[in-house]
């Protein structure tokens, strides 16, 4: 009795939560822009080696952000992050065009994978802050995402860790776009 | 951007990327963080060729891609084009590569001034140039010559600049300790002496003469490794202590900081090739012998010549005779010696040889050990101990006798006029005038000799000079005329804005 209407207390105002995968190519951004969500500060970050989780909190959403070293041999264990996973952030070097291929062969290899057929999918084209730094535009026509993913939710977005711009968009977005339970 | 960082051209095989980091983790230099210092670095900045630890990879990440990019020896898939970099460079080479092109302040500097550095940038063309070469000699693969033993003989004729691999050699390096500062790490320690010692047993009791080593060498017919190890114990007295087998001797190097490397390398050298290398050098050794005989008779008999000239003429000529003759007694002294060890240069030169090997080692360095090593020989007569052992201190113009008797007198002379005074002036030493400067003390207290000095040093920043040299100081009271305090601004002004341009130009660069 009580259980059910604290579930429904919480429906009502309560918070959800959701497991967020981040995966990319190493040094991409993704272990900054992690810790840009979660402690607002730029700290000079390691290659991950393993990975690191926090909880962010937004808007009554908590996202569980799973972020996983994206060195070579470490990609092979990406997949073991998949399950019960509800979307899925692929961060890109805007700026290192000459791994933009590698990065767009990654993507592929995980979203062809049967677990993340249903998972949203957000880009972040990461590094805007730098000159040369291509555009989302550009990143999400360099993708193809639009010819090659037709039943599944996908955005772009330009994002800067050092800045901050473009995060919390993309996490917006990312809220508005998934099943509300 | 250079054409490393494309990922077109074809992954190295897991195998290939391991080798090629075995044989750079041959370099103790390359175990430690190329900068932080810190041990076993796993991560590479691929454009510069250097090892850095992960905490360091952070650093060079957050300097962007178009300076340096991190990969990890092990988590990453190597594509051959970077992989070849580290065929032709490693912490060593970089380092070497920085102090000899004047760089080694950037060293220590912070990582993004010390990547963005011309040196730096040098350094990562000189690399691209030498990898594109090694591209085209070998487009598929990477043929590590510094993984094979044979090529350590082949660094005797190569040079650094060609990229000639020193790793094995190296290894004996065992004077780096993991935290010396990187200036520290040039390699000026005998590297090939430890590398000798690795697999020849040298004697451990010291020889009480030279002679004695000789006819050790004479009788057993490995001519070449004994003298190595007489260098080895003139040097340093630790690296005796490195041996394979003798418990004792390992007690013995306790004492010594540089053990621990030089464990791991007497693993790694095998006795064939370290015999391969030994006959080449007992080759060499014997030709350079047949020269040096020859050689270093002519050179003590010329010496002994000019000394006794020396004898002869000037030191007669002086007062101090008896101390001459105890000189001249020690010197021929040694010369004896130097001619009894005549034959043991041969051994010195050939040892000189074999220390052509060193990475980065250099004629002048073996010839200041070798002169650091002679004076150690038993060619003290101890009669200067016996003349200025209760001396406190001994200038070597008295031990050369260089002063001679004129001046000796005048200096006394001159020393006896201040026996009472209380003070004493250059002026009043060298018997200057002093009434310039007991005038120039009336001018300042009440000018009344003003227009006589004004006139006098009117003539510009000259006579500034010339009283300056006079009085040993400048009374600016003196000259109020304006013009020449305006004229001293002026030049004050140019010479400011020189200094500031020069400044500026030696920083741009």
């Amino acid at each position: 009795m009580g259980n059910s209407i604290s579930k429904a207390l919480s429906k009502l105002f309560g918070s959800r939560e959701m497991k967020i995968l981040m995966l990319g190519l190493d040094n991409a951004g993704k272990t900054t822009i992690l810790y840009k969500l979660k402690l607002n500060t730029v700290k000079a970050a390691a290659p991950t080696v393993g990975f690191n989780v926090e909880t962010v909190t937004y808007k009554n959403v908590k996202f569980n952000m799973w972020d996983v070293g994206g060195q070579e041999r470490l990609r092979p264990l990406w997949r073991h992050y998949f399950p019960a996973t509800t979307a899925l952030i692929f961060v890109i070097d805007a700026h290192d065009k000459k791994r933009l291929t590698e990065a767009k062969e990654e993507l592929y290899s995980i979203i062809s994978e049967k677990e993340m057929e249903k998972v949203v999918l957000l880009v972040w084209a990461n590094k805007q802050d730098l000159k040369g730094a291509m555009s989302p535009k550009e990143v999400s026509n360099f993708l193809q995402l639009k010819q090659n993913l037709k039943d599944q939710l996908w955005k772009v977005v330009g994002s800067s860790a050092v800045t901050g711009s473009g995060l919390v968009e993309g996490l917006t977005w990312i809220s508005n776009n998934t099943p509300k339970k | 951007m250079s054409e490393y960082i494309s990922t077109s051209s074809a992954y190295a095989s897991k195998q290939l990327t391991k080798d090629v980091f075995t044989s750079v983790n041959k370099n103790p230099d390359n175990r430690v963080c190329f900068d932080c210092g810190s041990k076993n670095p796993t991560w590479t900045s691929v454009p510069f060729g250097v090892l850095v630890c992960i905490q360091c990879s952070g650093i060079h990440r957050n300097l962007g891609v178009h300076i340096t990019f991190v990969q990890s020896t092990n988590l990453d898939k190597w594509t051959i084009e970077n992989l070849r970099r580290f065929k032709f460079s490693d912490n060593h080479k970089v380092r070497e590569f920085f102090i000899k092109n004047n760089g080694s302040r950037y060293l220590n500097m912070d990582p993004r001034s010390k990547y963005t550095s011309s040196v730096a940038l040098k350094w990562k063309k000189y690399l691209d140039e030498l990898s594109l070469q090694d591209k085209q000699e070998y487009p598929d693969t990477i043929v590590l010559e510094s993984s094979s033993l044979t090529t350590s003989a082949n660094t005797t004729t190569s040079t650094i600049e060609s990229g000639g691999s020193n790793t094995s050699l190296n290894d004996s390096e065992g004077n780096l300790s993991p935290t010396t500062p990187m200036l520290d790490a040039t390699p000026t320690t005998p590297i090939v002496d430890d590398f000798f010692s690795n697999w020849q047993k040298p004697s451990i009791k010291k020889e009480p003469s030279l002679s004695n080593v000789l006819a050790k060498n004479n009788k057993s017919d490995e001519s070449m490794t004994k003298p190595v190890s007489i260098t080895r114990r003139t040097t340093s007295s630790s690296i005796s202590s490195n041996n394979k087998g003798d418990a004792k001797l390992k007690k013995h190097s306790i004492l010594s900081s540089t053990r621990k490397p030089k464990k791991l390398t007497s693993k790694k050298l095998d006795k064939d090739s370290a015999t391969e290398l030994f006959n080449q050098f007992e080759e060499d050794a014997s030709k350079e012998d047949e020269i040096n005989k020859t050689n270093s008779y002519l050179n003590t008999h010329k010496t002994l010549e000019s000394l006794s000239l020396y004898n002869n003429t000037e030191y007669k000529e002086t007062s101090f005779n008896e101390h001459d003759t105890e000189l001249s007694q020690g010197y021929t002294h040694t010369l004896e010696t130097t001619k009894d060890n005549s034959k043991n240069n041969t051994y010195s030169n050939s040892e000189k040889h074999i220390q052509k090997l060193g990475f980065g080692m250099t004629r002048n360095n073996i010839e200041e050990q070798n002169n650091q090593s002679t004076p150690r020989n038993d060619n003290y007569s101890g009669k200067l101990v016996e003349r200025y052992g209760d001396q406190k201190c001994i200038s070597s113009d008295q031990l050369f006798n260089c002063n001679n008797a004129a001046d000796n007198d005048e200096f006394n002379q001159r020393k006896t006029e201040f026996i009472n005074a209380s003070s004493i002036s250059s002026d009043m030493y060298f018997g200057r005038d002093e009434k310039d400067n007991v005038n120039n003390m009336n001018a300042k207290s009440s000018y009344i000799n003003y227009d006589v000095y004004s006139s006098k040093l009117s003539n510009g920043l000259s006579s500034i000079k010339e009283t300056i040299v006079n009085n040993g100081y400048v009374d600016i009271n003196d000259y109020i005329n304006q013009e020449e305090v305006a004229n001293l601004k002026e030049k004050y002004e140019v010479g400011k804005a020189r200094i500031a341009e020069y400044w500026n130009s030696y920083m741009q660069k």
